[in-house]
């Protein structure tokens, strides 16, 4: 949900902390896409929800220029991919048919008119490059609101449209309008707003991006989509996976399609309550986490009995182990060291500036930056070397580091002895109990070298590979 | 995996989008775990063989399911191959393709060298007399004009495919593949090291195992390999408590042993003092290789040669050659922009690598110059003629160059494009069309002894992993090494 794009990059921030707010208040789910999908702005910066629309802002040859049937496209592909778990970049260039009959059975009979009838849905904003007194920020406003004389005339500087206004006062969707597509638009194609599942259009006079927005949030694929995404984020697997590429005709067990296709969703009965649910619920993503990680599904261990096959995975034979992401990690180490520095937030919100240890640590785990570098949790030589040898965990083990768990275990008073050093720490490093093995091994660390002990004893903690995982 | 499941949109290369990247997400079993059933899993740490490298358990390595398809004898003769991304995309028509025109700054002081051969001195100074050091390609044409997309495809040899995506190697990864069977005890360094590229827009391993995993690292941030004299006996106490309360065995999924790979791997780095100097740029180097970046990744690159032990790839990424505008903002005596600045860093870090590769040899008394196959060029190529409106050039796939040397590559210039550089005219090669990115990496395996034609057929979706395609997004091709290089 947060990347960054082109017109993002000012209002970022904004974006961020609105996000933010929206899931502390645990503000049901189809309010927060009704406000993204219909925010107008005067600047990006401030007006957060504005960030979901003017990030895929695509600029022209100039950069004051504003391509906008093409932001209009880009907005479309968003909105399918995340609300509705559709994948629409094949139908923005050329039709389904005679390209995606092997690969998506629904999206193969979607034509490059219907996609341009859903991105028509946007026809009306205007977006603009501005240049307030502190650099350079998007301006989101509904076309037929405002004069377009007004605009001109109101001191900002860089300001065109690569398509005239039309006679509704929005600029339209024309499909004459230059492209940064290879392949033209068809100038003859009927272009109104339709939404590209049922044809529905938006009622007479009413603003099209609020009709979308009112449609998508009704629509049952919405909770489909949304319950499956945050599925697939906890189960590592998708129950339609991967979760942003929907096949819709596959979607029935009642309805099955001919062969060789299979239903796509791994669980369509579940899928459909937990929608129902989800629903039922207000949209409440935290009733649906709750839901999910208490179903005996999320609890199962990860460990196998018999023989283990790649295939199980669909069917979550087991919990299936996730290396934790880059700020996860860091998070897991401040936790379990009680020694912070600078913590992730602060990192993330100064980007680059402040302490590079910690930036590069990150960027070496694989964190984004939210626009050309996407996040990963892959693994690499020096990711261990950094846990085995950088002074971000090295120092945060030592007794002398002031605050740190070693130091607060060892200063109790009465003492605590070996074993309770050892189940503190396993408790606070791996959050578990030690097995009678690693209690004796530990112990007789201990015992050897007691103060140092307990610091050695913590860094192989941080070193074993659970403490990375989550399993 | 039901096969049905596992299908993805796959994206159409005629329908190219000036877009980013493309936003696919695998499942979490992609991303982590390779599902190539190849190696046994070293469980124990051997506490006091401390130095023995990480990889000295591979040779029982069996690839079962690697056929070589169609006959072929890869050339040999390369110990290590260093590939220098020229990030952006370099201007063929500025620099080793130069054409002249009223734009041409006249400070690009464009000299002829010898017949058939003229260089922009101005921008080049140390690369125009090293021109018997070195052949450039000037038929190089791409697949793709958009950078994600042509970066991708030059790593990886072949169309983005958002379904294979986390099945697909990178060239770098092969050849470390390749490599694991043959590591000696004394191979400390991994196989395949990347050097300034942006680590999400480098291809891995891909179905191959960890081990073959590009090391990513930034030349200005040496990785923290060098374990501190003082720091010895508390890691090796440490480390030695880590043994005992680690599971022997992993029963929760590939994951934790994929990872542990990792571990394996590090061990033998932190505790070589060797591995500490290879990373670290000497300062001498630093001002004799240009002060850049770039320079100090060829510092280190030549250092990876030098030590000889198991790096295979070398993928160092130069930015800054994507000059949409002021490209010509400068001039030969401030080289901090336009064109000239990293033609500048090219200029030195590269002259300063074949230099240096070619006063060294190794234990066998051979120069290292003969052993290291060297490669630098872009994703693509840029707009001809005068410059754009906004003073740049932008991306353009009909034409591009490329420069090649070591390994028995003689100094020559193959191909020729029209008067303004904008088609190739003269493709310079027996296979009488313009070279291909393909083209580049059979050249590149065939000098590496690598049979290019094998292919994996256990994959995750299914399709066999052939090193080199024989499908071009133009329909079936069959791609040649560069053999006019060698001749």
């Amino acid at each position: 949900m947060f990347r960054i794009g082109g017109g993002l990059t000012s209002s970022g921030p904004a974006f961020r902390d609105y996000i933010q707010l929206f899931l502390q208040y645990n503000l049901p789910y189809d309010y927060f896409v009704r406000e993204v999908l219909t925010a107008t702005a005067i600047g990006g910066r401030v007006c957060g929800p504005a960030g979901f629309i003017l990030r895929d802002t695509v600029g022209g040859i100039r950069d004051a220029d504003v391509m906008h049937e093409d932001t209009c496209d880009e907005i479309t592909l968003s909105v399918g991919k995340i609300f509705l778990g559709v994948n629409l970049e094949c139908v923005s260039c050329h039709n389904g048919a005679g390209h995606l009959e092997e690969i998506n059975l629904g999206l193969s009979k979607i034509t490059r008119t219907q996609f341009w009838r859903q991105a028509a849905f946007f026809q009306n904003i205007r977006i603009f490059r501005g240049n307030p007194p502190n650099g350079t920020d998007y301006c989101l406003l509904d076309g037929p609101s405002l004069r377009p004389d007004r605009i001109w005339q109101g001191g900002i500087a860089h300001f065109k449209f690569t398509t005239p206004p039309n006679a509704a006062g929005g600029l339209g969707y024309r499909t004459e309008a230059p492209s940064v597509l290879r392949i033209p638009r068809d100038k003859n194609a009927d272009v109104y707003p339709a939404y590209f599942l049922t044809g529905e259009r938006p009622a007479e006079g009413a603003n099209p991006r609020v009709e979308l927005a009112r449609i998508i949030t009704s629509d049952f694929q919405f909770a489909k989509a949304t319950v499956n995404l945050f599925w697939s984020r906890l189960m590592t697997v998708g129950i339609v996976d991967p979760p942003f590429d929907w096949d819709l005709a596959r979607q029935d067990p009642e309805n099955p399609p001919p062969a060789p296709w299979s239903i796509q969703p791994s669980h369509p009965e579940l899928l459909d309550a937990l929608a129902r649910d989800f629903q039922d619920h207000n949209f409440d993503l935290r009733h649906l986490m709750r839901i999910i990680c208490h179903s005996s599904a999320y609890q199962l261990s990860s460990r196998f009995e018999g023989e283990y096959a790649p295939e199980y995975d669909r069917y979550y034979a087991r919990k299936l182990a996730r290396r934790l992401a880059a700020e996860e990690i860091y998070d897991a180490i401040v936790k379990a060291t009680n020694v912070s520095g600078n913590d992730v937030e602060y990192v993330m919100a100064q980007a680059g500036t402040p302490d590079m240890e910690l930036t590069r640590f990150l960027n070496f785990f694989g964190q984004s930056n939210r626009n050309t570098r996407q996040s990963h949790t892959k693994g690499s030589i020096i990711q261990a070397s950094l846990l085995l040898n950088s002074d971000l965990v090295k120092r945060k083990v030592l007794a002398a580091t002031e605050g740190s768990r070693v130091s607060m275990l060892l200063s109790k008073d009465p003492p605590l002895l070996n074993y309770q050093l050892v189940e503190e720490l396993f408790l606070w490093t791996l959050s578990r109990f030690p097995t009678r093995k690693e209690m004796a091994e530990s112990i007789s660390h201990l015992e050897k070298y007691r103060d140092k002990g307990v610091e050695d004893l913590q860094w192989a903690l941080m070193n074993n590979l659970e403490f990375i995982v989550n399993y | 995996m039901n096969k049905e499941n596992s299908r993805s949109l796959t994206c159409c290369s005629e329908y190219l989008r000036c877009r980013g990247q493309p936003e696919v997400s695998a499942p979490a079993w992609q991303q982590n775990e390779t599902h190539i059933p190849t190696l046994n899993r070293r469980d124990v740490i051997r506490v006091g063989s401390l130095g023995i490298a990480a990889y000295s358990l591979l040779p029982i390595l069996k690839p079962r399911n690697v056929q070589a398809g169609t006959k072929v004898q890869p050339r040999g003769g390369a110990e290590i191959c260093i590939l220098l991304f020229l990030s952006g995309g370099p201007s063929q028509p500025d620099t080793f393709d130069v054409k002249e025109g009223w734009w041409t700054p006249e400070d690009f002081d464009i000299q002829t060298i010898k017949p058939g051969l003229r260089m922009p001195v101005g921008l080049m100074p140390r690369l125009a007399e090293r021109t018997d050091k070195y052949a450039i390609v000037r038929s190089l044409e791409a697949w793709e004009a958009t950078h994600p997309r042509g970066t991708y495809y030059l790593q990886a040899g072949r169309l983005l495919s958002p379904a294979r995506l986390h099945e697909i190697p990178s060239v770098g990864s092969v050849m470390a593949y390749e490599s694991l069977r043959h590591r000696k005890e004394s191979d400390f360094l991994p196989p395949f090291i990347s050097i300034g590229m942006d680590t999400s827009n480098l291809i891995g391993n891909g179905l191959l195992p960890p081990e073959a995993a590009p090391m990513a690292m930034f030349s200005d941030a040496p990785p923290p390999f060098k374990l501190a004299e003082s720091d010895q006996a508390t890691f090796n106490r440490r480390r030695e408590l880590l043994a005992k309360i680690k599971p022997q065995k992993h029963s929760r999924g590939q994951l934790f042993g994929n990872l542990d790979q990792y571990y394996q791997s590090a061990y033998p780095l932190l505790n070589d003092t060797k591995a500490s100097t290879v990373f670290n740029v000497d300062p001498k180097d630093h001002v004799r290789y240009g002060n850049s970046e770039m320079g100090d990744a060829c510092v280190i690159a030549r250092n990876l040669a030098e030590a000889g032990a198991g790096t295979k790839f070398v993928f160092i990424s130069c930015s800054q050659w994507d000059l949409h505008s002021d490209a010509y903002a400068g001039s030969a005596t401030d080289k901090s922009q336009g064109q000239y600045k990293p033609c500048a860093e090219l200029d030195s870090a590269l002259s300063g690598l074949l230099d240096d590769l070619e006063a060294t040899t190794d234990k066998q008394g051979r120069r290292l110059i003969d052993t290291t196959f060297i490669g630098a060029l872009g994703e693509f190529g840029r707009t001809p003629g005068p410059l754009t409106v906004n003073k740049g050039r932008d991306h353009y796939r009909y034409a591009g160059v490329g420069l090649f040397a070591g390994a028995g590559v003689n100094a020559k210039v193959l191909g020729a494009t029209n008067e303004i550089g904008g088609r190739v005219i003269d493709t310079g090669w027996h296979k009488r069309r313009s070279i291909y990115p393909e083209d580049v990496l059979v050249t590149m395996y065939s000098v590496m002894g690598i049979d290019w034609t094998k292919k994996i057929t256990q994959t995750p979706t299914g399709r066999p992993f052939e090193y080199i395609e024989t499908i071009s997004p133009k329909g079936h091709m069959e791609f040649s090494e560069i053999s006019e290089l060698f001749a």
